[in-house]
């Protein structure tokens, strides 16, 4: 069985690739102005552990600091290398190619922003007098004694946090939105400001990097920023888009 | 790499050109990219436990119980200055904030040692 990563240009050089699955040699199949990155890999399923999951992603990160890639979800298998030119890059080769020019330039960066969780929450309290209220009525209360109070404070805090969530995601995003072509905003738990997948063209990166500068400068003591980055396009290829 | 990462005055921002975590890359190859015809795509195992693990799911009054005890320890009187300087010296909630991840990140360790030991017995 064969294992695809992701499509790129056949002119891609590929020196330097990073082992694949289990650790197989990456090679490639072409067809038609299009490269598969490609591996062997033996018996029918895959398992998604961690190394592999790992190799995968390098895989597509090595080959986009080289040129444009189409990453392939993890799991893609074709019966063998013959299999990837005639059943996928054959019938798809105008789908394929035309996705390769439409992200010809553009990479995928990828923001999380943590709540420095404690911090926000003195925030909350210091702001909102009934929230303020209400801890002291239910601080230094047995467990059982307040537990509709303790539910109540908790609610009326989620219910801030939500506000303040919504109020940083706005401010965040207003800084990064002009810089990038698209964007995808993804739902978080709540420990998370945001999470957000933003489609930027390569000569706008360095842009990028001063604008999260800037934000983690901002936010310094109460959010976290994890900032990937450039990626391929994860979050934005698909053949529905194509044409 | 097509950029490096760049020096930052602060420490609120961790930059890498790359998935270096297995949340990350769950984040990203699960259930995002391309999805060549069904038929070609063979079976991963594994994955629901994965985003079962990876995923949080919160029931509604936990929540909130946990807000409350969270708010209920803060310490008020404390200076914003020495607030931060806890931060970053790794104390406090911040550690705890992380709790999740790294949650999820054991998870695919021990599952991932599995597959080494039966690997071992192949």
């Amino acid at each position: 069985m064969t294992v695809v990563y992701g499509i790129v240009p056949a002119e891609t050089p590929l020196d330097g690739a990073p082992p694949g699955i289990a650790g197989a040699p990456v090679g490639r199949v072409t067809a038609g102005g299009l490269a598969a990155l490609v591996s062997p890999v033996e018996g029918d399923e895959l398992r998604a552990t961690r190394r592999d999951l790992l190799s995968h992603s390098a895989v597509l990160e090595h080959a986009v600091a080289a040129g444009p890639v189409l990453p392939l979800r993890f799991g893609t298998v074709l019966r063998d290398e013959d299999a990837v030119a005639r059943e996928l890059l054959e019938p798809r080769r105008d789908e394929l190619a035309g996705l390769l020019r439409r992200f010809e330039r553009l990479v995928e960066l990828r923001v999380k922003a943590f709540y420095v969780e404690e911090e926000v929450l003195r925030e909350i309290v210091r702001s909102d007098p009934a929230i303020a209220r209400l801890r002291e009525s239910t601080q230094g209360v047995p467990g059982e004694a307040a537990y509709a109070q303790r539910v109540r404070l908790g609610e009326a805090v989620a219910r801030a946090l939500d506000a303040r969530r919504q109020r940083d995601a706005d401010s965040i995003l207003a800084r990064l939105q002009p810089l990038a072509e698209d964007l995808v905003v993804e739902e978080a738990d709540s420990r998370l400001a945001l999470t957000a997948s933003f489609l930027v063209d390569r000569r706008r990166v360095e842009a990028f990097d001063e604008a999260m500068d800037d934000l983690a400068r901002a936010h310094e003591g109460r959010i976290t920023f994890k900032y990937l980055g450039p990626l391929p396009p994860h979050s934005f290829v698909s053949f529905s888009e194509a044409g | 790499m097509a950029v490096a990462t760049r020096g930052t005055a602060s420490n609120y921002l961790q930059r890498a050109p790359s998935p270096s975590g297995l949340v990350d890359v769950v984040d990203l190859i699960l259930d995002k990219g391309l999805v060549i015809d069904a038929y070609i795509r063979v079976s991963v195992i594994g994955i629901e436990l994965i985003t079962i693990d990876a995923r949080i799911v919160i029931a509604s009054v936990d929540t909130y119980l946990r807000f409350a005890e969270a708010v209920n320890r803060l310490d008020l009187t404390q200076t914003e200055a020495a607030g931060l300087k806890e931060l970053r010296e790794g104390g406090g909630d911040h550690d705890k904030g992380k709790g999740m991840v790294e949650g999820a990140k054991e998870a695919f360790s021990r599952d991932d040692k599995k597959e080494k030991e039966r690997a071992g017995k192949d």
